[in-house]
């Protein structure tokens, strides 16, 4: 549905430069503007020569917009080329980004060209965020496909609750699994794999990583080169919802 | 980072090849960018993955004590000269203490786990010396050329004949014939049991030798991590009755062969609730089931003997190969599964399935 995206990202990727306003060499170039409101500040100066590109990275280049109660946001980038008395105009991108008139956010890469003048082209793109109801912050939406569209809805009228991370960790099997008689029999008592559950939820923030959250009980710990793989499984409530699984923290010492 | 592969819609497969602490972030990638945006609802799971590894190969220091055997008459020390006897008790030292004990396990150890001085989750690991018999030969020859056989079954309560040296004792006139357990493959020997609170069946340290013991070296050793030193120690003998065990049998033992192989292993696990003992019904209480093997320890006791002489001079004389126990190191770093190396880490263990068997 819809009325789901709460939020838009807009990252800014790449800029082509087509003409540096400059007659001796590489241009002086920087750029500033402005997404959905949430201001583009003065960037470095970069050194760029007309007909190359200059990749934007970091989080200066990265919005994250909401869109609740909005039909459009506008992006602006003003370029320019540094001067010694006054600063030459590259001239202004400017796009006007908005929902369809079925009432979707567009999805994907874009180009716009600055005019007056033209002398530079903003490649960008765009994901529409389906996010957290926020009047019920314990719920959250799920992605489904929609035929072979990768479009997000939600389950329909039911609030889906992300509840525990379950990881089941293999006991290490009988050499000779001998069932009988009983006094001989040496089966791991049911159930035989056991299972470690966390009920953490993700901050609505940046991970941080802290040395109590290894705390016992709270982490799983295991010997290095133990019996595995660790079978990892999320849970909803309902179950319904698809996961995406990843390993997060600081570099890991490299093995002795 | 461990490899994270997705398997389904909501779960995966972690490996444990890595050492460190890390999360697992399992969420709902709404925007399907791959990547966890902070709207993004979902669960975090903390992981230490802790590496258990023989730094030098001076560190794994096990030692076979062959002078600790000894053979006697009636488990008198020096008794080897006699006019009668009951038995003759084959013994390779004692367990008070590394060095009077046949077999001495002995290995320091390098932890490390996670946080920038490698100690992170190492209160949850554990270590120490858990031992598989892999063959037992010990068998009593007697003047009608029987055979009297140590042997590991699963219906030792079945024994009819009247106990020797504690041990079960099968006999021609009893109902039931000793029925042998799979042995090799190997089985596990350690003296913990249900009897005395340590039930192997729940696993952690009740699947190691009663004297395995732990200790972080002092001083401490320079990070990451800590080391530790890992010791365990094993005596094992045997009893050989001097007159047939079967009534039936009216002779005297004339020789025995003593062959016992045997391989410690020295094994890793955890307790995500602490403790190194098993903890099965405490919640997300996990690990005590799950062995890495670090370092292993192969040894052996040999001895064949003959009864030579008469009254009064009754003696044991060596024949073949002289006495002797061997012990040989193998650096499993930084650790193999049990199956890797054919080890049992499971019960029946050898002291409860041991018997006798004169029935033959």
């Amino acid at each position: 549905m819809p009325d789901d995206v709460t939020n838009i990202r807009v990252i800014l990727k790449r800029i082509h430069v087509t003409d540096d306003e400059d007659w001796f060499g590489a241009g002086e170039l920087y750029f500033q503007g402005d997404v959905g409101g949430a201001r583009i500040d003065r960037s470095p100066t970069f050194r760029a020569s007309s007909d190359s590109d200059i990749p934007l990275t970091g989080p200066a280049w990265d919005k994250i917009i909401d869109v609740r109660g909005r039909t459009h946001i506008e992006l602006v980038l003003h370029g320019f080329d540094e001067d010694v008395f006054s600063d030459d105009s590259l001239g202004t991108a400017r796009v006007r980004i908005a929902k369809s008139a079925a009432g979707e956010w567009p999805r994907g890469e874009f180009d716009v060209a600055s005019s007056n003048p033209a002398d530079f082209t903003l490649h960008y793109s765009v994901e529409p965020i389906l996010a957290l109801n926020p009047a019920r912050p314990e719920t959250a939406v799920v992605c489904r496909e929609h035929g072979a569209s990768p479009q997000c809805s939600t389950i329909s009228g039911v609030a889906v609750r992300v509840r525990k991370i379950k990881a089941t960790v293999p006991s290490t099997p009988p050499k000779t699994a001998r069932a009988n008689p009983a006094p001989a029999a040496n089966t791991w008592a049911a159930p035989t794999d056991l299972t470690f559950e966390s009920t953490r939820q993700l901050p609505r923030a940046a991970v941080a990583f802290a040395p109590a959250d290894f705390d016992m009980p709270k982490a799983l710990v295991l010997i290095r080169n133990s019996a595995g793989p660790i079978q990892l499984e999320a849970e909803t409530d309902p179950p319904a919802s698809t996961f995406t699984f990843k390993p997060s923290g600081p570099a890991m010492m490299p093995p002795l | 980072m461990p490899a994270i592969t997705q398997t389904g819609n909501a779960t995966a497969t972690m490996n444990t090849n890595q050492r460190g602490s890390f999360f697992v972030l399992a969420f709902i990638d709404a925007n399907r960018n791959n990547q966890r945006d902070i709207n993004e609802q979902g669960v975090i799971l903390p992981v230490t993955l802790v590496e258990c590894r023989i730094e030098n190969a001076a560190d794994l220091r096990s030692t076979a004590n062959p002078g600790q055997i000894s053979i006697c008459f009636d488990d008198i020390a020096g008794n080897v000269d006699t006019a009668n006897y009951g038995w003759v008790s084959l013994t390779t030292g004692d367990f008070n203490s590394q060095a009077t004990a046949g077999v001495a396990l002995d290995a320091d150890v390098r932890l490390v786990g996670g946080g920038p001085d490698g100690k992170r989750g190492l209160d949850r690991v554990f270590m120490g010396w858990a031992n598989n018999f892999t063959a037992v030969t010990y068998e009593g020859t007697y003047g009608d050329d029987s055979i009297i056989t140590r042997e590991q079954v699963d219906n030792w309560t079945a024994a009819t004949g009247a106990q020797f040296a504690g041990t079960p004792v099968f006999i021609s006139m009893g109902a039931t014939a000793p029925n042998t357990i799979a042995f090799p493959p190997s089985l596990l020997d350690t003296g913990r049991n249900a009897a005395a609170g340590q039930d192997p069946l729940a696993g952690g340290l009740y699947i190691t030798f009663t004297r395995s013991a732990e200790n972080v070296i002092a001083p401490a050793a320079a990070p990451p991590g800590e080391k530790r030193h890992v010791i365990a120690r094993d005596s094992p003998g045997w009893a050989y009755s001097g007159r047939h065990l079967d009534p039936a049998h009216h002779v005297r033992l004339r020789s025995f062969r003593h062959d016992l192989a045997s391989t410690t292993f020295l094994v890793a696990w955890t307790n995500t609730t602490g403790g190194n003992q098993p903890t099965p019904g405490t919640a997300n209480s996990v690990g005590f089931r799950t062995f890495t093997v670090i370092a292993e320890t192969q040894w052996t006791v040999r001895a064949t003997y003959n009864i030579t002489g008469a009254s009064p001079h009754i003696r044991s004389t060596q024949t073949g190969a002289v006495r002797t126990i061997t012990a040989n190191n193998i650096d499993h770093s930084p650790g193999v599964s049990p199956a890797d190396v054919n080890m049992e880490v499971r019960p029946p263990t050898t002291l409860v399935s041991r018997v006798y068997d004169a029935s033959t």
